[in-house]
């Protein structure tokens, strides 16, 4: 689970990964909207102000102001777009791409506001402000200096419009992973509800308390049972396939535990052939066989009964063999209990895997699940 | 007063936790203790217990399924390693239930639930607890004590569960091998036959007033000749019921009493 072990480091990288990604970028659609309308508009200020203080504060200069803040706006709309469309998670290529960018953007400004000035006013940009002892031809220096001035404008404003995006775009990493890690904790959560019954959890819990009192030390012994249960329950969505001698080492935990709560209501016994040890097959299998074997042969009968697991290989599968006391009711269907266990076993194992329920003389019942050797 | 109780629970070591819980209050006397359905069902007419520790879940009979066997229940606080939907339909009607493990102060508080009920019921009484007959007590052809309107009896219907005072039932009325009880609102089914609970029930306040019916003569209001001979009584939730006229004439005699 990656997702919990994410540091610091691997956040921004994902922060970055989002904010190119450009679902996240449709998703904020609204922020660049805003994020102009405020910058451009204090831009506009600040020039209004500037002007005024010069005392040249007429009807000419408010409208060139207006159109140059016009203009700001399409192009930086048109940087803005180009930059968070950019895949790239070098600093040193970011670096380039907004100075380069903004030196592009100002001469597209001044190509957009150029022709406007000349067509309203015969004026250039770089000679609306006459020089003093000069004529109106514009000097190449004059032309340079504006082009980056403007151009210092654009890398200005791109260097705030990438701050409040990376800002937006991690506090939304963020919000999803925190949803994710929510979502996998649920998860193992529902797994582990569904693989360990409550009422078996409880009683368990209950009757440890009980023997802490009586027997400390079996009481020690027990709950490490209990965590090797719990754990092995817990991991299990994460293995596909674990050896059988695992799987049987659990089941044994949990009749250890069983026999707690039903003492000599219950005997069992465990015989795996040593060919058997190592095979993989599904977890929880064998496991689920069993406690179905508990809840149907010991818990509803007061006599109590036995419970016997027993694996082979035999013709090319592993054969794992549960069987308890009692007889299969006559009128219930064949499933028992079972349905669950004969889907994981057919989606985990594939159509040949089986898996019967059949009763075995005349007070058995056997469950048999049978894997084909890959 | 000490409540006699008597723990019903299949697991020993559930149990031996219960009874240590219970060492602390001197109020409970632990009368015996039970692994199923089939032991209590036994155990209790002897040991008359005041109150139940009933595990729900018991292999067998369940917790229900026991209670609704007895004639009359004693006070019960239900016991379960997971609270399910049984039981919260429940919780409003039982005297309170336990989760497993039991917390020391739950358990506290529930014992004092039942100490309440217990002196509510007034087996708080000198000679109660039911141990021995009580003075006025009747008693019916086997033996057994009969059951007065203080005794209770557990009514399941569905996911509704009741324990009721026979004294709220007015009427039993058959329904097959079932009986149907009319009290309160509710008029739920028990898996026994009109003959049993007859059996069973004080014929001073129980009155069988035909084959179909058995009435609680506290709640009749008012009685009516009916015809030839027959009599019909008003109850006061407004029912009607018919006494056939072979009942007529005891029912004449019981009321000049």
């Amino acid at each position: 689970m990656p997702e919990l072990r994410w540091g610091g480091c691997e956040l921004a990288n994902a922060a970055m990964a989002k904010w190119i990604n450009p679902v996240v970028t449709q998703s904020g659609s609204s922020f660049p909207w805003a994020f102009q309308a405020t910058f451009w508009t204090i831009w506009l200020m600040i020039g209004l102000f500037f002007t005024g203080l010069e005392g040249k504060l007429d009807a000419k200069a408010v409208s060139q102001l207006l159109i140059q803040g016009a203009a700001n706006f399409v192009v930086s709309q048109g940087f803005g777009r180009f930059l968070v469309r950019q895949q790239t998670h070098s600093a040193i290529r970011w670096g380039l791409m907004t100075f380069g960018g903004s030196l592009l953007c100002s001469v597209l400004w001044q190509a957009i506001v150029t022709p406007v000035f000349l067509l309203i006013w015969h004026t250039t940009l770089w000679t609306h402000v006459p020089q003093p002892g000069t004529d109106q031809s514009p000097s190449l220096h004059i032309v340079a200096g504006f082009t980056v001035g403007s151009a210092l404008m654009f890398w200005c404003w791109s260097a705030v419009f990438m701050s409040m995006h990376l800002r937006r775009a991690y506090q939304h990493s963020e919000l999803q992973r925190l949803q994710l890690q929510a979502a996998v904790q649920a998860a193992e959560l529902r797994a582990l509800k569904s693989q360990v019954n409550p009422h078996f959890l409880f009683n368990c819990l209950n009757n440890l308390r009980s023997l802490v009192a009586e027997d400390p030390g079996r009481a020690r012994e027990m709950m490490l049972r209990l965590s090797e249960l719990l754990r092995y329950a817990l991991e299990v969505s994460r293995h596909e396939r674990v050896p059988l001698e695992d799987e049987l080492a659990v089941v044994k935990a949990y009749l250890e535990l069983e026999s707690l709560q039903f003492e000599d209501r219950l005997h069992w016994r465990i015989e795996a052939t040593p060919d058997s040890h190592k095979i993989q097959l599904p977890p929880m299998v064998v496991q689920q066989l069993v406690e179905n074997a508990i809840k149907h042969g010991i818990s509803s009968r007061p006599q109590g009964g036995e419970i016997l697991v027993r694996a082979r290989i035999e013709a090319g599968a592993l054969v794992v063999d549960v069987e308890n006391s009692g007889q299969l009711p006559t009128t219930a269907g064949n499933g028992f209990g079972l349905e669950n266990a004969r889907e994981r076993l057919r989606l985990l194992s594939g159509e040949l895997a089986r898996l019967t329920l059949a009763n075995r003389g005349q007070d058995r019942v056997a469950a048999t699940a049978s894997i084909p050797l890959s | 007063m000490r409540l006699r109780t008597l723990i019903v629970e299949d697991s020993r070591l559930a149990r031996a936790e219960l009874r240590r819980l219970l060492d602390n209050h001197p109020e409970v006397e632990v009368v015996g203790e039970a692994a199923n359905a089939d032991e209590a069902e036994l155990f209790i007419p002897d040991l008359r217990p005041d109150l139940l520790l009933l595990d729900i879940q018991m292999p067998g009979r369940n917790g229900f399924e026991l209670l609704e066997a007895l004639d009359s229940v004693p006070l019960v606080i239900f016991t379960t390693a997971y609270s399910e939907f049984a039981v919260q339909a429940f919780e409003k009607n039982a005297l309170d239930y336990l989760v497993k493990p039991v917390q020391a102060e739950r358990l506290a508080k529930a014992l004092q639930k039942a100490e309440q009920a217990a002196s509510q019921l007034g087996l708080d009484q000198p000679g109660a607890g039911q141990r021995e007959p009580r003075e006025g007590d009747v008693e019916s052809g086997s033996g057994r004590t009969l059951l007065k309107g203080t005794d209770r009896v557990f009514v399941k219907d569905g996911e509704h569960c009741w324990f009721v005072p026979l004294a709220e039932v007015r009427l039993l009325e058959v329904e097959g091998n079932y009986t149907r009880l009319y009290f309160g609102t509710h008029q739920p089914l028990v898996p026994k036959t009109l003959n049993y609970l007859e059996s069973r029930l004080d014929p001073q306040i129980f009155f069988r007033a035909s084959r179909q019916h058995l009435v609680n003569l506290n709640w009749v209001k008012d009685v009516e000749p009916w015809f030839s001979g027959s009599l019909r009584l008003m109850l006061r939730s407004g029912q009607q019921v018919e006494v056939s006229r072979r009942q007529a004439q005891r029912f004449r005699d019981l009321m000049s009493l």
